[in-house]
């Protein structure tokens, strides 16, 4: 061929090729602009679409229009991805039509290079050479220098920044100069305690300032009572506790209560041995708790929140306390499912405080007047349900499970304050148990229940003391303890019995009849659970061994209590089975209510107290 | 490090035994229509035994090169073998795994007790090397995919200001250092993640590598394999290799006549001109055993800055991102769309052991940094040392260790073709 | 012309060159050497630890390929066969049928067959998957936990640093050998 016809055929197909490929680079280029822009998969349009929907669920057209829409999104969607493809080849091809031309063009063209005129001498050139290097070297140099002094080591400010390790001591300080200040308490578990103190006692010394500020907390408390009632300051011992009903499932959460004269025979239509009846003034199906003469119990709807007050004796309301203008994360609020309700978890109580929370996230204080001592909110759960986990008020430590779908928590705040006294994160997913505060020698230790694992923390410190991975699913009911034995369950999982240690271990399971929702009793070698089909089962709580059952007609959702030497347990229709705490079945009552329930009783000595769905009972003799 | 794997395999394997058994919240049907349970389908990857194979043209494409550069000289065979490697290496493999990023490799075989490097990726780390050191950069001129691209589509190469070239020349160092630094600690890839040609071999890469792959090869239309002379971590070993080989490239096939027809034929100007100055001076020699001294300075400034460097280079590693986060910013927990605090948050790992896990990640950056800053304070200290002695040179000769063996500059040569021979013959026979 | 009389400053040279070129052949011998036991015949090839997996939604955007090398691959034999599967239908749907509004995937890429009362089989089409880990988010919450994502080794290109691996946020995608490239649940992974 002509070289010249050679030349000018190679230079026209490279300028077309070229011309080619900037065409094709660009529809690429907006292709991919327009795809950042609107992703065909996640279109708002959509979500707004399918929102209204829900409201909204019987307009045809509308499903119409949401089909419609998605087959439209995912045509786009394939379609994009083809024609990003074939763009692809496409370039590649033109590029090296273009690259090819080119060559042959500039080989056709070329001719023999000449020689530089202008020499430069070799060592003027190693000259420049060393000065460039030199230049780039400190260019370099100077740039990481910089770098290195503006980075901060985080790291090592991580003691200050995130409070690690020193807090311990700290919480240890603060128990001791609250005890310190007291009257002797009566109480037998000063002694227990005091093995604790005494180990840390030497640090009190050292911080001068605090006693100084307790006192004008202290002060600050007593003005703010009017005056009258038990006016403590100082938290109640564990003797206290257990002669009250102060949170789910009674003292610590165990399941048992130490009254006495506990009714079993009533009627709820009829009205006998029933000594007063109100109307719940708002739902929710947190359990009722009790301390001396004060009734608790918290309800809520998506707006409202409201702590009650009642007087145990004569039903009347003592006070109500709503709770509304706590300052929120931004976020949605949660919405959770009509079987769980705004106000799940059961308040709790040490007669100097009352501490309640709700689904929204929101953890209020208030004092026996029903003033607000402190109110915050915890972070808007992620709970699908609802959150429901109870508190647990403990030495002045308010004691809070925190799991939800983002992540497992379990904290301890001040109760006269506040603050975060300790937030461990645990390996957990979410949980609707409550916590249970057992005592192990003279340690205590905080049990949580969730899938998948059973935990002991430190209440004090919030450190993990042990941990078994048995349960999985969506862990309901709450862990039972008894003689040094943990007992945790769920349905679908397994019923396991761990003794606490390091390592625990574990000494039976048993999966025939598994609790959904109401937590197992144990005591005295006998544990009681009642499950979501309506089966009350006794079980030998050395071996897991089933000493008897008892089938009712309703599922059971309230946790069974035990109480005198019986154990009361709550069907979801309001008929109370009660038995005899005793390895062969004795049924001792069946009284019924009435009214559907599903919170778990109260009790105290002569009463108990059931919260149905619409009336709150007294039950005792009149 | 090690525990790290340690507890994730067993809290992994926790999980796996409690969550196999546990797991199950609807029991498993018991169909009575006669359905049988399909089984997933596993596509397998591609076979280990394939893998020899690449090896084995690896080893082929080189010893070619190595013919047709040495024995044969012919620019051509070069050029096909170099079309070849693109093709196989570069678009039918993907440009993965390559001998420059077995680099990284390598050195996470030395550094991780818990990696083992796959025979292949040894051995596409040692063979370019061995033949570098035995007869020159065959592999940048005929059998690597980068290089192959690039040289595919230079047109019309233009010369460098000799400073500036020098100066950039110290770039893959740097690269060599981080990215053995980041691979010994586990951070990251960087010589993969920043490759630009991967994306033009694979068809599909995040846009801002194609772009950067485009931009790449526009370049290299005017200046020639830009990547290879001014980038690649790679070329630092190729030119240490090269620069000692035994048998090299040579511009003339016999003597050179000093015709300087091949000066300005070399695309990476790594040719060396004749010298015809005189012997370097004292003065040069001076200066030459004064930089010779000062290069343990070098090493020590180095290796200081290096590690003060630490803490903003450790940056780049995931879990110190993520620690540093979680102390600075409290409030991201909270924060339902960050994915990596959530995943952490439900990981069940507390904030003290990641915290610690991060604390030890910073010491081994500091280590790093000190050998880093330390290495690349001795290059540049024996590359300064470099450019103040010379030797007289009489011939055109290609720098061993610059020289990427592509043979353009011996279809330059007139020595050994006919049209030469009988010009000699004609003198000759003008001369009886 | 010269060459057959060598200046002793050229013998130095070549001396000096050649030690060198030993040093290094015995450097690069070396470094094989402490590599070599370190060496597996076979690859590594990239793969998810269904157990780790958060369902975060990366693998579908940071795979180097588009669409991504991550499909959702179906246990059957964990599959509990559900009428309201928890993977195929978003969360609080009342009417069980295949509508777009009622569906997780963004691709319909799950289909729904009848097998007997009250039993449905739940089926990928692979080309549709993108591999975002909706449907697997879904069943593992309220579900089994069949659904779970796997890299495909027909699609994945076994890069040497695999970019969702780097932005995994719980590290759940590791290098496994090339001879057991899957971690599929269920008993099929006894087989």
């Amino acid at each position: 061929m002509n070289p010249i016809t050679k030349q000018k055929l190679t230079l026209r197909t490279a300028f077309i090729a070229g011309i080619f490929s900037c065409i094709v680079c660009i529809i690429m280029l907006l292709n991919y602009w327009q795809l950042r822009q609107s992703d065909p998969l996640e279109s708002k349009l959509m979500e707004n679409l399918v929102q209204q929907l829900e409201n909204d669920r019987q307009n045809e057209a509308l499903k119409e229009e949401i089909r419609n829409l998605d087959l439209m999104a995912r045509k786009a969607y394939f379609t994009k991805q083809w024609q990003i493809r074939a763009g692809g080849y496409l370039l590649v091809g033109s590029m090296v039509v273009l690259v090819f031309a080119l060559r042959i063009y500039y080989s056709t063209s070329s001719r023999i290079a000449e020689p530089d005129p202008s020499d430069i001498p070799l060592k003027t050139e190693l000259l420049i050479s060393r000065r460039w290097i030199l230049s780039l070297i400190i260019l370099l140099f100077g740039m990481a220098l910089i770098a290195a002094f503006l980075s901060d080591d985080h790291l090592a400010r991580s003691y200050e920044l995130v409070g690690r390790e020193p807090s311990i001591e700290e919480n240890a300080v603060e128990e001791i100069t609250v005890r310190t200040r007291l009257e002797p308490d009566p109480s037998a578990d000063i002694k227990m305690d005091a093995s604790r103190e005494v180990l840390t006692d030497n640090i009190t010394d050292e911080t001068g300032t605090t006693p100084t500020e307790d006192e004008k907390v202290r002060e600050e408390i007593s003005e703010s009572i009017p005056g009258g009632g038990t006016n403590r300051t100082s938290a109640p011992s564990a003797e206290e506790i257990t002669r009250n009903y102060p949170s789910f499932r009674g003292p610590f959460g165990l399941g048992i209560s130490r009254h006495t004269n506990i009714p079993v025979d009533w009627d709820g239509p009829s009205g006998k041995n029933i000594v007063w009846k109100v109307e719940v003034p708002m739902q929710g199906y947190n359990s009722p708790v009790i301390w001396d003469d004060h009734l608790y119990f918290t309800g809520a709807d998506q707006n409202i929140q409201v702590v009650y007050c009642y007087n145990r004796h004569s039903g009347q309301q003592i006070w109500q306390h709503p709770v509304s203008d706590i300052q929120r994360p931004s976020g949605n609020l949660p919405k959770p499912t009509d079987d769980t309700g705004f106000a799940a978890p059961t308040v709790a109580t040490d007669g100097r405080y009352i501490a309640a929370i709700f689904a929204s996230g929101d953890v209020v204080c208030l004092n026996r007047e029903g003033s607000r001592q402190w109110g915050k909110n915890l972070g808007i759960p992620d709970n699908h349900y609802g959150h429901s986990s109870s508190l647990i008020l403990w030495r002045d430590l308010l004691l809070i499970q925190y799991d939800d779908n983002s992540a497992g928590k379990v904290m301890a705040l001040d109760i006269k304050t506040g603050n975060e006294k300790w937030s461990t994160v645990r390996k957990s997913k979410i949980s609707w148990a409550s916590p249970v505060l057992v005592q192990i020698g003279d340690q205590f230790e905080l049990i949580l229940s969730s899938s998948p694992q059973v935990a002991a923390y430190n209440p004090v410190t919030g450190k993990e003391i042990w941990a078994v991975e048995c349960l999985s699913g969506e862990v309901g009911p709450s862990p039972a303890f008894s003689d040094g034995i943990v007992y945790a369950t769920n349905e679908y999982a397994t019923l396991i019995a761990i003794e606490p240690g390091s390592p625990p271990e574990i000494l039976w399971e048993s999966n025939e009849y598994l609790p959904e929702v109401s937590s197992p009793v144990a005591a005295d070698g006998l544990l009681f659970i009642g499950t979501s089909y309506g089966v009350i089962v006794c079980y030998d709580a050395g071996n897991g061994d089933i000493l008897w059952e008892h089938e009712c007609d309703q599922g059971i959702y309230a946790s069974p209590i035990i109480v005198e030497g019986k154990v009361y347990v709550l069907d979801m229709d309001g008929k109370m089975h009660i038995f005899k705490k005793d390895a062969v079945k004795t049924l001792l009552g069946e009284p019924e209510l009435g009214e559907a329930t599903v919170s778990t009783p109260a009790f105290a000595d002569g009463n108990l107290y059931l919260r149905g769905l619409e009336n709150i009972y007294c039950i005792g003799s009149k | 490090m090690k525990n790290l794997y340690k507890i994730i395999a067993v809290s992994g394997g926790i999980l796996i035994s409690v969550m196999v058994f546990a797991q199950q919240r609807f029991p498993r049907p018991d169909f009575e229509s006669g359905y049988q349970v399909p089984s997933p389908t596993a596509p397998e990857p591609r076979s280990a035994s394939i893998e020899i194979i690449d090896v084995i043209l690896l080893f082929a494409a080189l010893s070619l090169v190595t013919w047709f550069v040495l024995k044969k000289r012919s620019r051509k065979g070069i050029l096909y073998t170099t079309l070849f490697s693109m093709i196989y290496f570069g678009f039918y493999r993907n440009g993965c795994i390559c001998a420059i990023g077995a680099i990284q490799n390598v050195t996470l075989a030395l550094f991780d007790p818990g990696y083992a490097i796959s025979f292949t990726a040894l051995a596409f780390f040692v063979l370019p090397l061995l033949f570098a050191l035995f007869v020159g950069r065959v592999f940048c001129g005929g059998v690597c995919p980068l290089g192959a691209i690039q040289e595919l589509v230079i047109l019309k190469p233009i010369s460098i200001p000799v400073g500036l070239q020098k100066a950039l020349s110290l770039i893959p160092y740097i690269y060599l250092g981080l990215a053995v630094l980041y691979a010994a600690t586990k951070t990251d890839f960087i010589i993969c993640r920043y490759d630009p040609f991967v994306g033009i071999f694979r068809m599909d890469a995040p846009y801002h590598m194609l772009i950067l792959g485009g931009s790449f090869i526009l370049l290299g239309l005017f200046i020639a394999r830009p990547y290879c002379r001014f980038l690649c971590p790679y070329s630092v070993l190729l030119n240490w290799m090269s620069s000692s080989s035994w048998k090299h490239l040579s511009i003339t096939p016999a003597e050179c006549i000093d015709c300087k027809l091949c000066e300005n034929s070399c695309p990476v100007d790594a040719i060396n001109k004749p010298v015809s100055e005189p012997v370097s001076s004292s003065r040069d020699v001076r200066r030459f055993l004064l930089l010779v001294v000062l290069v343990p300075f070098w090493v020590l400034i180095g290796g200081y800055i290096g590690s003060k460097a630490h803490i903003y280079l450790s940056r780049a590693n995931h879990t110190i991102q993520l620690a540093e986060m979680l102390i600075t910013n409290p409030e991201v927990r909270n924060d339902p769309e960050n994915l990596d605090v959530q995943a952490f948050l439900t990981s069940g790992k507390t904030l003290d052991e990641l915290i610690n896990e991060a604390e030890l990640i910073r010491e081994n950056f500091n280590t790093g940094g000190w050998w880093t800053g330390g290495f690349l304070g001795l290059a540049f200290g024996l590359i300064l040392t470099g450019k103040t002695l010379f030797r007289n040179r009489k011939d055109y000769t290609p720098d061993k260790g610059n020289c990427v063996s592509c043979g353009r500059c011996m279809t330059y040569c007139p020595v050994g073709t006919p049209g030469y021979e009988m010009l000699i013959k004609k003198e000759i026979e003008s001369d009886n | 012309m010269e060459k057959e009389n060598k200046t002793k400053g050229q013998k130095r040279r070549e001396f000096i060159q050649k030690s060198t070129r030993y040093s290094l052949l015995i450097g690069l011998g070396g470094l094989t050497g402490l590599v070599l036991p370190k060496t597996r015949t076979g690859d590594w090839v990239w793969q998810i630890d269904p157990f780790l997996c958060t369902q975060c939604g990366r693998c579908a955007d940071e795979c180097v390929l588009t669409p991504s090398a991550v499909k959702c691959v179906h246990a059957y034999d964990l599959c509990g066969y559900c009428d309201l599967c928890g993977g195929y239908f978003k969360p609080g749907v009342t009417d069980l049928h295949t509508g777009a509004e009622n569906q997780l995937c963004p691709t319909s890429a799950i289909q729904r067959s009848f097998i007997e009362e009250p039993f449905f089989e739940f089926t990928i089409t692979e080309d549709l998957c993108i591999g975002c880990g909706k449907c697997v988010k879904g069943c593992s919450s309220f579900g089994n936990g069949s659904l779970h994502l796997q890299i495909r080794h027909d699609r994945c290109l076994n890069c040497n640093q695999c970019s969702i691996a780097r932005n995994c946020p719980s590290d759940a995608i590791k290098r496994v050998p090339a001879k057991q490239p899957y971690n599929i649940k269920g008993d099929f992974t006894k087989s």
